[in-house]
């Protein structure tokens, strides 16, 4: 089965979540996505699209691309940032995630 | 409540460390909102060094925090125009209204008839009774105009957009149809990528069951374009038996695949020659090839198509043989290759549902 999301939801006001197709649930905080922005102009060194300074960040449109992705539009306007569910998947930030032993489907 | 006057004011006694001019002399101020002591401003720096940028920001927060009734300002910062001006085309289509599925009909290497497989499929899934639109994105090499006899003037809608062609009862678009016979396409990638792009936005195709683009051969602009920005329901994969044809059609599959978008199955073209005179059937390009690597990626090997003249000559003149004859064994294959397409995207529906979005 390919990895894929069956909702994404916003979380109050600094976050979003992402309940999967092997039942495990992201949460991710609004600046950890935006940091992680995987667009071009993002991930060049320095980047050129400029973190929001001031208050927190949060989505204000979430897109399907395709069957492989999302599109994510940031309250500073920034768009460009192409979400794969698998690049997507790597950023969960729970301990479970992160303590690298983890298999999707053992969540 | 602060008067946007006032925030204005302090805006213009701001100056960029370097710069000559203030942030609201220099346009940089996009825009500015204040609501219930919440002040909002979005900022375009244009060509401001990070230090700069964010001695600015800071003064600010200081200068409009410091009027009366503030409690709170936050600066966005917008990335300049030219960067977002360059990355607009990426934008995603999304799904196209009143189509229900788009599959891509994909081959990679080139001369494996996937063109010709295009046309006699479009034609097959009509007479399973869908409705079907055929967008022949094969810029380089189109051939939809030759194989379906269709050409003449395009018209546009009444809401300006602009009409396919309609033969034997498929909704045809080519870049053909607006290029006369001799004149080569000679393009960039990006006018490649814009094209596609027009083909499934601009082009009033109303209401269909099933949209199939016929890809020109490789993993280049047209095929990134529709993998990124519509959601394809599935690909059909054409090859030849050979060996080097199917290496190269496993980059197609392997392409797609990366990007989620499920194989409906492959579809092995030219599979074997039989002698018209004495009937003995002749492997020209070697055997089971489709099947074997149907078979390596788990997808269904959906139909094998003999090599034969009446396709052929079906192709040329326009009339493709599933029309032509539809009662020729050619013809009954490709109806087996129009269920087994039909069936697999059922199964596809099932099992992958685009995940709900609840901003």
């Amino acid at each position: 089965m390919r990895l894929a999301p069956t909702s994404i939801k916003r979380l109050g006001r600094d976050s979003v979540e992402v309940v999967w197709n092997d039942g495990h649930r992201s949460v991710y905080p609004n600046h950890h996505l935006r940091q992680h922005c995987p667009c071009a102009s993002c991930r060049r060194q320095p980047p050129r699209s400029l973190p929001v300074f001031g208050a927190e960040i949060s989505p204000i449109d979430i897109s399907v691309v395709g069957r492989y992705a999302v599109s994510i539009e940031w309250s500073d306007r920034h768009d460009s940032g192409i979400y794969s569910y698998e690049t997507l998947r790597q950023l969960c930030p729970c301990d479970f995630c992160h303590a690298g032993a983890a298999k999707p489907n053992a969540a | 409540m602060t008067a946007l006057e006032d925030i204005r004011e302090r805006l213009s006694e701001i100056r960029p460390p370097g710069f000559p001019r203030d942030v609201m002399a220099a346009g940089m101020v996009r825009s500015i909102d204040s609501q219930d002591g919440t002040v909002t401003i979005a900022l375009e720096p244009r060509a401001l060094p990070p230090q700069a940028l964010n001695a600015t920001v800071a003064d600010i927060r200081r200068a409009v925090g410091a009027l009366e009734g503030v409690q709170e300002v936050t600066v966005h910062v917008i990335q300049p125009q030219a960067v977002q001006a360059s990355e607009a085309p990426n934008e995603e289509i999304g799904p196209i209204p009143g189509v229900r599925d788009i599959i891509a009909v994909a081959s990679t290497k080139g001369g494996v008839g996937k063109s010709t497989v295009a046309a006699n499929l479009a034609l097959a899934l009509g007479q399973l009774h869908q409705r079907v639109g055929l967008l022949d994105a094969d810029v380089y090499g189109p051939s939809v105009p030759i194989m379906f006899g269709a050409g003449g003037r395009l018209r546009p809608s009444e809401n300006q957009r602009i009409l396919p062609l309609q033969k034997h009862g498929v909704k045809l678009m080519s870049v053909g149809f607006f290029l006369d016979d001799q004149s080569p396409v000679i393009w960039r990638g990006p006018m490649v990528m814009g094209l596609v792009r027009q083909f499934l936005k601009d082009v009033e195709w109303g209401e269909l069951d099933i949209l199939m683009v016929d890809l020109p051969p490789g993993t280049g602009d047209a095929q990134l374009t529709l993998v990124q920005q519509v959601p394809l329901a599935g690909a059909v994969v054409v090859t030849t038996p050979q060996e080097v044809a199917t290496l190269d059609v496993q980059r197609g599959i392997a392409m797609f695949q990366r990007v989620n978008t499920p194989i409906l199955g492959v579809v092995e073209n030219m599979s074997h020659y039989r002698c018209p005179t004495c009937g003995k059937e002749e492997d020209v390009f070697g055997g089971g090839g489709g099947a074997h690597m149907a078979a390596r990626f788990g997808v269904p090997l959906l139909g094998r198509i003999p090599l034969v003249t009446e396709v052929r000559t079906g192709g040329d003149t326009g009339q493709p043989i599933v029309v032509a004859q539809p009662e020729h064994p050619i013809s009954k294959i490709f109806a087996q290759i129009a269920r087994g397409t039909l069936e697999a995207l059922e199964a596809e529906r099932l099992a992958a549902p685009p995940p709900k979005i609840i901003i």
